[in-house]
């Protein structure tokens, strides 16, 4: 069963006389557990495509289901359950509040789930250790280093135990040791079964993942797993 | 609702210079209402005890001339009445007191040593510093019953007869030669409607005037029983006199017997309406402080688009954004409200320790003045912070989080 499927997925705009297709009939298929990267230059529509797969735009056209949700005909709060407790974002720029600490930032999306104070605070202190930052959940945005605020929002986007990571560019904003770090966490949260989804124009970092999915105006041109020893695509060559 | 308040009180304190400037805004606004207001009231109040008589229910009845013949008896006739004859309305049951009083212009008034005082003498009885609504210097006493019905040689004096005279109470001046003690002296501008020299006037017990003068009463003073209105009471007395002394019921020029409520209504809603007046300026005042509250909303807004695209991100319903802002606005408001409430206290207690003109009155903060300026704060911190609100609502994730941090 996909977790992910989408069929002939246009998203246009309109800009002054010309219509711009950000995307063009897209069709994907993406199964629980996998470790993907979408990959594609600047204006490709790696983003626009993130952004329909986290459920933050709307298609123009096509068809999207999530997990066995139509999320095409979904209203805005029933998007915002979907992108509440089905998704987790990872931000370039990590999005963190800045007035808030460590662990308030990681206990936000428990908060629009309406889980209670006490279980909130316990799940976000165990996310901040299992990213090990134990010793930093009372630490603010702008008292972390790069690589600290990435973890605070791995754990973040953990926090609602989502069927789907979604990343964008997250070692975009890191130096190169940071971002060697937050590359294993991913492999290890892939380990875990947690599906991943990086959107990159890094070839590197695609590289590290298990799937390339190479988009180009709009278009998906190349879809090359990398990994055919993983279970889950020898489960589906079988198919 | 408890985490999202946490996370308000943590942004307003995050951003303290624009909370600041916004709470500011709201006290200015209410201290600006509420001491306004405030001056209103005490002007209102010190203008109502000046026309307390006007405002009272007590009619007053001064005997006239007729106009119209009745009954074989001729017109112009002048009409006058003995005391024993104004008793006898203490027996009327739409009556519940009465004052004579008598009146002396040309006795000599004096102080101890013989030196002439611009005094002039009036009989009354023990209801008529009551009655009149006039108020007592401290430690006076005022004329009692026992008073009337001992022909007692004492005295109540205006204040400006005391000024002028240098007499303080236990003083005695004289009225045609005869001692009289000072028991009693009105108080400065509270003296009740002004009737001629009253601050200069000799008030004596009614009984011990006809002692030394055979004068007629001059006018009653009548007090309504409860239910009774002016109009019923003028009719009442109007019949009773008429039959008394044999004139026309209908003639109105026999007694005057004045009815101040247009003066009462007029007076009332002139006061009213300086008092609205002030209070509208206040409330102007207030409005702005709201289009500052609402434009530091705006801001607020504008400067944390992105903020509110990573709320939308991670689970938050354009419900929730809007709860938000509406809850950050309100906060706002509500901690200026209580901060200028506060403020208004303490500036009207500072200005009647100060001492202000006898002509303002006591400055008073009253309930009603507090529920108007809360009324109209809640209905302004609803529009300040509705169209931010609204305008965070409505944001699409995508763009919001493309806004620049």
């Amino acid at each position: 069963m996909p977790l992910v499927k989408l069929e002939g997925v246009t998203k246009h705009y309109e800009s002054g006389d010309e219509s711009v297709y950000a995307l063009d009939d897209v069709s994907l298929i993406i199964y629980k557990g996998e470790f993907l990267s979408i990959l594609g230059p600047s204006g490709s529509g790696k983003s626009t495509l993130m952004n329909v797969l986290g459920c933050l735009d709307k298609p123009t056209s096509g068809f999207y289901q999530l997990d066995d949700h139509d999320v095409s005909t979904l209203s805005c709060n029933q998007l915002a359950a979907i992108r509440n407790n089905k998704i987790g974002f990872i931000f370039q720029s990590f999005n963190l509040l800045e007035y808030a600490t460590a662990l308030e930032n990681v206990m936000l999306p428990l908060v629009y789930a309406g889980v209670n104070i006490k279980k909130r605070r316990a799940k976000a202190a165990e996310l901040l250790k299992r990213v090990g930052l134990e010793d930093r959940m009372s630490h603010k945005p702008n008292e972390l280093s790069g690589g600290q605020k990435q973890r605070v929002a791995i754990a973040r986007a953990l926090v609602n135990d989502p069927q789907i990571i979604l990343a964008d560019e997250p070692t975009g904003a890191l130096d190169s040791k940071s971002g060697a770090e937050i590359e294993a966490l991913f492999s290890e949260l892939h380990h875990e079964g947690r599906t991943l989804i990086v959107v990159t124009h890094d070839i590197s970092l695609a590289r590290r993942t298990k799937r390339i999915i190479n988009i180009k105006d709009g278009k998906v041109v190349e879809d090359e797993i990398l990994d055919r020893s993983s279970a889950i695509y020898r489960r589906r060559e079988g198919d | 609702m408890i985490p999202m308040l946490q996370q308000i009180v943590q942004m307003l304190f995050a951003h303290r210079l624009r909370s600041l400037l916004a709470i500011t805004a709201v006290v200015w606004g209410i201290v600006s209402v509420l001491v306004l207001m405030a001056l209103g009231e005490g002007f209102y109040q010190i203008n109502a005890r000046q026309f307390s008589l006007l405002m009272s229910d007590t009619q007053l009845a001064l005997p006239e001339v007729t106009s119209k013949p009745w009954k074989g008896r001729p017109a112009r006739r002048e009409i006058s009445f003995t005391e024993p004859e104004f008793r006898l309305l203490e027996k009327q049951s739409a009556i519940k007191a009465v004052s004579v009083l008598y009146q002396k212009w040309d006795a000599s008034v004096t102080d101890i040593t013989g030196h002439t005082l611009p005094g002039y003498i009036r009989g009354v009885d023990n209801h008529y510093i009551d009655m009149r609504k006039i108020k007592l210097a401290a430690g006076s006493r005022n004329i009692s019953r026992h008073d009337i019905n001992r022909h007692s040689r004492i005295t109540v004096i205006g204040w400006q007869l005391a000024q002028q005279g240098g007499l303080s109470i236990g003083d005695k001046l004289r009225v045609n030669g005869i001692p009289f003690i000072i028991t009693g002296i009105t108080r400065q501008s509270e003296g009740g409607m002004s009737m001629g020299r009253e601050d200069n006037q000799v008030l004596i017990p009614s009984s011990t005037f006809t002692d030394l003068w055979s004068d007629k009463p001059v006018q009653v003073m009548v007090t309504p029983a409860p239910g009774i209105s002016g109009v019923v009471l003028r009719k009442n007395l109007l019949s009773f006199f008429a039959s008394q002394k044999h004139f026309d019921p209908s003639d109105k020029r026999a007694m005057w017997l004045p009815d101040f409520s247009q003066d009462v209504k007029f007076f009332t809603t002139l006061l009213r309406g300086i008092q609205l007046f002030l209070g509208a300026s206040g409330a102007m005042t207030l409005a702005v402080g709201a289009l500052g509250v609402a434009n530091i909303m705006f801001l607020s807004v504008t400067e944390r688009t992105r903020e509110i695209g990573v709320r939308l991100a991670i689970g938050a319903t354009p419900t929730n954004i809007l709860v938000q802002f509406l809850l950050e606005g309100g906060m706002l408001v509500s901690i200026g409200t209580v901060i200028g409430v506060a403020v208004s206290y303490v500036l009207i207690l500072l200005m009647n320790q100060m001492g202000l003109p006898d002509w303002l009155g006591t400055p008073v903060i009253s309930v009603d003045a507090v529920l108007m300026a809360l009324s109209v704060t809640v209905v302004l911190a609803l529009l300040a912070s509705f169209f931010p609100a609204r305008r965070a609502a409505n944001l699409i994730p995508v763009t919001a989080l493309s806004a620049r941090a």
